[in-house]
């Protein structure tokens, strides 16, 4: 029996890819199945699939299938390890400018790859403008938008060699003749001016910076509206570190650095709320205690975590209101990049309401009217805002 | 169920050859008839009665032609009666809405499409052609009726070659499907699994990331949907529409022959000998020659069960005009049910009716000319091919590839797919195949090789957020 098994193991050893082979698939599957699964990747920044419940209708209907094989993707054993591994094999194997869909720019600028709009994005894009101009129709003079441009816009020297990007541009002038030159925000002269000066964008996330990018948009705010903007120098930031932003979660590059976030150090208090089908506000429960509801403008909790861009304002919340140290109001409407802006203008403003529109369904007519918005300010980023279908809720 | 998976390789896989391997040897055909079942009805559980039936019709059909060999009527009947259930089915399931498309076009009518028909069971072209050519092959009596069900089925629906070829004959394989002992060895499984790899390898690392390119122009679709937008056909300049068929035109060689490549090297492994189904095209010096090295199991097939009874070339150069005519219309419609196709088709009938009347041999006699001449018109081939996909659209891509206009330029794809491009492009020729005979007999560099392969497929199939698979549509 012993010399039998002998004579096979040296048989076998004739045969190395064979060994190596069923050696390899098998302890695979042994340490896949054992192997811990998690709720979510920090590193990819999403919800990771679980292993789906058997039921006989999900079968018949091939949801189970479907879904047991995205959990499997999703939970192998060294996830992180392959998509490094596959990142390094582009960009050193096969060279790529392009992983994931970042595009990888010079002086570790990570772009998000845009090179067209979608048909669909394009009459999603058309309705905005309509929705946008019947609203400033309706509230004269009261309304400004800020579109953002994004860093391939700003920062297109620091692209890929001839990548086509979309000619993001042309739709920005579309846009801002469209709702009136009056009535608009344009910061490409001043963003460009200050490119070479300040870090307006993350390198390794799509959003601006706070003390560049969010700082000169707040400054330019105020001289449109006859403000005088505070100066703050670096030392008024609080630094984060180790920032690794949604545009490296795309292509997990190796040997790119992390940027630092920073934030201004603010007492005021903010509110998050919970509205009711007919329009009542009450505190969200999930913020702050029983007695005081309010909390802070940062959740410092997230500047551990991976996604740190979440702690600005709590991420992004249907409608919150902050108290500011100024007079009068403003209402906000917007998408993630004014979340790092927002805390600037608390000095100029005894309130400030701050809608995203993921989150608030209401008419918006009805909210200035009760609590007495003044002013709105739309502020998003171009990319968001383009294919941006939530926007319905700013007709009358 | 996809080879290119996780799901696949460290589930099915190892389960299903463990079972097999273990298996004493008169279950063995029972455990991959098993199996096969469970792959095939993975994608689309619904689709597990289609098959059992196809393989109820075939299995008595071949007995009945067998039990009433006295009577030519009834041999008859019985071919006709499987050919119809296998083409009934896939007729059924692949043309009846492109038939009621075209009726409504031609007479403006609203005949409403079948629900039924507008999902494709998996490999369901591939595998009526199998049963198709067993009834024939048991009439012809080139082979004999197979008497035991699980081996019938197991051969019918065998994982391995089931959605993308190749086409394998039940004459092909039922010798070894009945050899129970002894079935396989070891070098034939080592050998096997380096097929397996190198077939993965095609596919993920090179027909999947050469891929891109073409995304990149026409934009990601999936089920019919748009998801990322490409620069879009009508931006692209010329140059970059060109550059974009050629890849594309590799993405196809690798993800079809890869997929095959697959199905071979795990039918070596478990014991079985399938045909080639490749042989590098691309390095044709005709039309004629391309269609000797492209999916050759189906060439193979048209010629014995379609061509040759229709009288091939013995009734006349007018008569075997009109069977190429037959077999490349037939042909075209086979690899989709769209006017594209047939269109496609009957370009290799006119580029093959040439070079048989007068080209063939000129083309033989030159050296550089006629592999630009053969890849030159593969490519404008691939071009009707993929013509009817969403985001292309035939009259478009024939203006940009023909009449020059600017628009967005190579620069950025040729620096972002330059070494992929190259590495396909030589992987197209003999060359790397040279390479590995030179080294396969060392041990340590072979399983090297091997294992550094296995290892960027895992890392490329975890990190794809899509992995279409081309053939599925046939």
């Amino acid at each position: 029996m012993k010399q039998n098994l002998h004579d096979k193991m040296a048989k076998l050893r004739k045969y190395p890819v064979l060994l190596f082979f069923f050696i390899f698939l098998f302890a695979f599957l042994l340490l896949d199945v054992v192997w811990p699964k998690r709720a979510e990747s920090q590193l990819e920044r999403r919800q990771l699939a679980q292993r789906p419940n058997f039921s006989w209708s999900k079968l018949l209907s091939n949801e189970w299938t479907a879904d047991y094989d995205k959990y499997t993707k999703d939970q192998v054993v060294g996830r992180d390890g392959w998509l490094k591994l596959q990142s390094r094999s582009e960009r050193l194997l096969f060279a790529k400018e392009e992983i994931g869909g970042a595009l990888i720019g010079d002086d570790g600028q990570l772009f998000t790859k845009f090179f067209a709009l979608k048909p669909m994005e394009e009459r999603q894009l058309k309705t905005n403008l309509k929705i946008l101009g019947s609203f400033m129709e309706r509230h004269e003079g009261d309304i400004s938008l800020m579109l953002v441009p994004s860093a391939s816009l700003i920062e297109e020297d620091r692209l890929p060699f001839h990548a086509p990007i979309l000619d993001e541009n042309a739709y920005l002038d579309q846009v801002f003749s469209t709702l009136g030159e009056e009535n608009c925000i344009d910061l490409r002269p001043l963003f460009a001016e200050n490119k070479d000066r300040y870090q307006l964008y993350y390198n390794t996330d799509h959003h601006w910076t706070t003390e560049g990018g969010a700082y000169l948009a707040y400054q330019e705010f105020c001289r449109q509206n006859g403000m005088e903007p505070v100066s703050y120098t670096q030392d008024d930031f609080t630094a984060v570190p180790g920032f690794y932003g949604t545009t490296y979660s795309k292509c997990v590059l190796w040997n790119e650095e992390p940027d630092t976030l920073r934030y201004l150090d603010l007492p005021n208090r903010m509110t998050v709320w919970e509205t009711s089908g007919t329009g009542e506000l009450t505190p969200s429960s999930s913020f702050g205690t029983a007695e005081d509801p309010t909390v802070g403008m940062y959740d410092l909790s997230k500047q551990t975590d991976a996604d740190k861009y979440a702690m600005f304002l709590y991420g992004n919340n249907g409608y919150s209101t902050i108290e500011g140290t100024g007079e009068g109001s403003l209402l906000i409407i917007k998408d993630s990049y004014a979340n790092s802006m927002i805390p600037f203008l608390t000095k100029h403003y005894a309130k400030i309401g701050v809608i995203d529109p993921r989150g608030y369904k209401l008419p918006i007519d009805d909210l200035m009217e009760k609590e007495g918005y003044e002013k709105v300010l739309l502020l998003f980023n171009f990319q968001s805002f383009v294919g941006n279908n939530s926007l319905a809720f700013l007709h009358g | 169920m996809i080879f290119s998976t996780i799901l696949f390789l460290f589930r099915f896989l190892p389960i299903t050859l463990a079972l097999y391997y273990l298996a004493p040897a008169r279950f063995k055909n029972l455990a991959l008839f098993v199996c096969s079942l469970v792959f095939y009805s993975w994608g689309e559980v619904k689709f597990f009665p289609v098959m059992v039936l196809l393989i109820f019709i075939n299995y008595f059909s071949g007995l009945a032609i067998e039990r009433f060999d006295h009577s030519t009527a009834l041999r008859r009947f019985f071919l006709v009666f499987s050919i119809v259930g296998s083409l009934s089915m896939l007729v059924f399931f692949k043309y009846s809405n492109f038939i009621i498309e075209t009726i409504n076009g031609l007479f403006g009518l609203s005949i409403g499409f079948i629900e039924a028909a507008s999902i494709l069971p998996l490999g369901i072209s591939f595998y009526t052609f199998q049963t198709m050519s067993y009834s024939i092959d048991v009439y012809r009596r080139d082979v004999k009726a197979e008497h035991n069900i699980i081996d019938f089925g197991a051969y019918v629906v065998m994982f391995p070659q089931l959605i993308a070829g190749p086409i394998v004959k039940y004459r092909d394989v039922a010798a070894q499907l009945h050899v129970y002992k002894d079935r396989y060895n070891l070098k034939q499984i080592e050998d096997g699994i380096c097929l397996f790899i190198i077939g993965l390898a095609k596919k993920v690392l090179i027909a999947d990331t050469v891929s891109h390119l073409w995304y990149d122009i026409i934009g990601y679709y999936n089920g019919g949907q748009l998801q990322t937008a490409g620069v879009g056909l009508a931006n692209a300049s010329t140059p970059l529409v060109w550059l974009g068929l050629l890849a594309y035109s590799l993405q196809l060689y690798f993800d079809f022959s890869g997929y095959s490549l697959m199905g071979i090297g795990m039918g070596k492994m478990m014991g079985f000998d399938f045909p080639m189904n490749f042989n590098f095209p691309y390095i044709s010096r005709s039309i004629t020659d391309f269609w000797r090295r492209w999916h050759m199991t189906l060439s193979s097939w048209f010629k014995e069960y379609v061509y040759i009874p229709l009288g091939g070339n013995r009734k006349g150069l007018g008569r075997q005009i009109f069977n190429m005519f037959v077999v490349w219309t037939l042909t075209g419609i086979w690899h989709g049910a769209a006017w594209n196709f047939v269109l496609w088709g009957i370009y290799y009938f006119v580029l093959l009716t040439i070079e048989k009347i007068f080209l063939l041999d000129k083309l033989k006699k030159g050296r550089v000319w006629p592999h630009i001449y053969a890849l030159f018109l593969v490519a404008v081939g691939w071009a009707l091919f993929v013509g009817g996909e969403p985001g292309v659209g035939l009259s478009t891509l024939f203006q940009k590839l023909f009449i020059p206009s600017g628009g967005v330029g190579v620069g950025y794809f040729l620096r972002n797919y330059g070494v992929i491009l190259l590495v396909a492009i030589l992987c197209s020729t003999p060359l790397p195949l040279k390479l590995y005979n030179k080294i396969k007999d060392n041990s340590v560099m072979k399983v090297t090789l091997m294992a550094l392969l296995l290892v960027l497929c895992i890392a490329y199939i975890v990190a794809s957020t899509n992995s279409p698979f081309l053939y599925f549509r046939f």
